[in-house]
């Protein structure tokens, strides 16, 4: 059995102050040492985000010797960009995912504030193309790049496989994946939400072969542009998912605050995908718990709603704590 | 190895390679420092002037990534830094000891084998 390998990413007292130092220690061979390897991001981040760029390359892992790099609940934003929670923020690319595989990646914020135009803007580039993947859930990612072919919160050229859950992706284009060239499913976004801030909120282009799958996700285009757009061959497959302006025969829901979606806020820059209790989306997602049952803010899944956030009804009225147990007073018989 | 493993292992730091840059007075971890990393204070350079020796040296027409950093602080530098067990150094004249790769073969230290005695 695999041995845990652990290290600490902490702005102090941990084995770490920043996550590219840690993975850039610790390029192993985790299957000839027989370990996992274990990065937990912990402790209060309010004086300063973590600005360097983080390229995670050079280790060798597989189903049971893998690398999962989380955040623990101290360290972790609120479900929305949290100012005081573990933070990549830089003006180049944030992270670079370099043909590693069974990565997890859980609760991280990465923004890349450049706003040029130039292509390839994006925060996030993701290239880990073995079969074996581990989800990356609940992050963040977002680039304010305002131009450029594959200025996306995320991108994955090409055969890039992975599974993205309740994740936000907000970019020149929210996502721009290639796809890949087998005739299996090998790349999936679930209940995540992609707004294209310039262009389009999810793009997959290039031919592919039955390789994507988008399932209770909802997507935002701007420019004039459609909030999904599939180009090349159409082999990807889109189940309960919906949008602003319908696109790929998504359901058409307004991306506001008083109607449709019913986010808590879609203000650039601040935006909060958490929904109210009028949303379109509550229920209407498909039920993938074979496959995962937590939201963003890690909270049960039931009803599946479309988006990062499960409902969560408010409860009302007094908290009486009831004893269990009829006790004594002391002194008292 | 296939062209793509040979790339991504030539990618990989080397000895010298700057991996983060702290402003002065930074609270490094347990961790960064001897076996792994020796820190360098270079009192003549701002913090944005040094911020750029975290750059990758990426290929402009495909985007690959070609070394995972673009500059390093000369390897004999780092080598005596290490031999004296020294966890820090101070360059004054930091950018003279600092050079820029260009994804020449050069760059690559020969990979360090383990062998039984």
């Amino acid at each position: 059995m695999a041995a845990q390998l652990k290290k600490t990413v902490k702005p102090s007292s941990g084995d770490y102050t920043s996550l590219e130092a840690c993975m850039n220690a610790n390029e192993q061979d985790l299957v000839s040492n027989d370990k996992y390897f274990d990065v937990e991001i912990d402790g209060d981040w309010t004086a300063a985000a973590d600005s360097s760029a983080v390229t995670i390359h050079n280790y060798t892992t597989d189903a049971t010797r893998y690398i999962n790099i989380y955040t623990t609940a101290a360290a972790r934003h609120d479900g929305k960009w949290c100012a005081t929670a573990y933070r990549l923020e830089m003006d180049t690319r944030v992270i670079n995912s370099d043909s590693v595989s069974n990565i997890g990646l859980s609760g991280v914020q990465a923004v890349k504030t450049g706003t040029g135009t130039g292509n390839y803007q994006d925060a996030v580039l993701y290239q880990n193309t073995v079969d074996s993947y581990r989800a990356w859930d609940s992050n963040i990612f977002i680039t304010r790049a305002t131009g450029g072919s594959a200025s996306a919160g995320i991108r994955l050229p090409y055969e890039a496989r992975g599974l993205f859950t309740n994740s936000v992706f907000i970019g020149y284009y929210g996502v721009y994946t290639i796809g890949y060239f087998r005739a299996t499913t090998t790349q999936s976004y679930m209940n995540c939400v992609f707004i294209g801030t310039g262009y389009q909120g999810f793009r997959k282009s290039g031919d592919s072969n039955r390789s994507v799958r988008v399932i209770n996700c909802y997507a935002v285009g701007n420019g004039g542009q459609a909030a999904y757009v599939i180009a090349g061959t159409t082999h990807i497959v889109i189940t309960t998912c919906a949008s602003d302006d319908g696109s790929c025969s998504t359901s058409t829901v307004a991306y506001a605050t008083d109607s449709g979606a019913y986010f808590t806020n879609v203000s650039s820059g601040t935006e909060d995908f958490h929904i109210g209790a009028s949303s379109d989306f509550i229920g209407a997602g498909t039920d993938e718990s074979g496959v995962f049952t937590n939201d963003i803010d890690d909270d049960t899944r039931s009803a599946w709603d479309i988006g990062v956030d499960e409902y969560q009804a408010v409860g009302g009225g007094l908290s009486i704590p009831i004893a269990r147990h009829h006790r004594r007073l002391m002194g008292v018989s | 190895m296939t062209g793509a493993e040979k790339a991504r292992y030539e990618a990989r730091s080397q000895p010298g390679d700057v991996i983060v840059v702290r402003p002065d007075g930074w609270k490094w971890g347990k961790a960064e420092r001897l076996p792994d990393f020796v820190v360098v204070k270079a009192p003549e350079l701002s913090m944005a002037e040094a911020k750029k020796y975290e750059e990758s040296l990426i290929d402009l027409h495909s985007g690959d990534l070609v070394r995972v950093r673009k500059y390093n602080i000369f390897p004999a530098v780092i080598a005596t830094a290490v031999e004296q067990a020294k966890d820090s150094i101070s360059l004054v004249k930091t950018v003279e000891s600092i050079a820029t790769k260009s994804g020449l073969a050069t760059e690559i230290s020969p990979p360090v084998i383990a062998t039984r005695l």
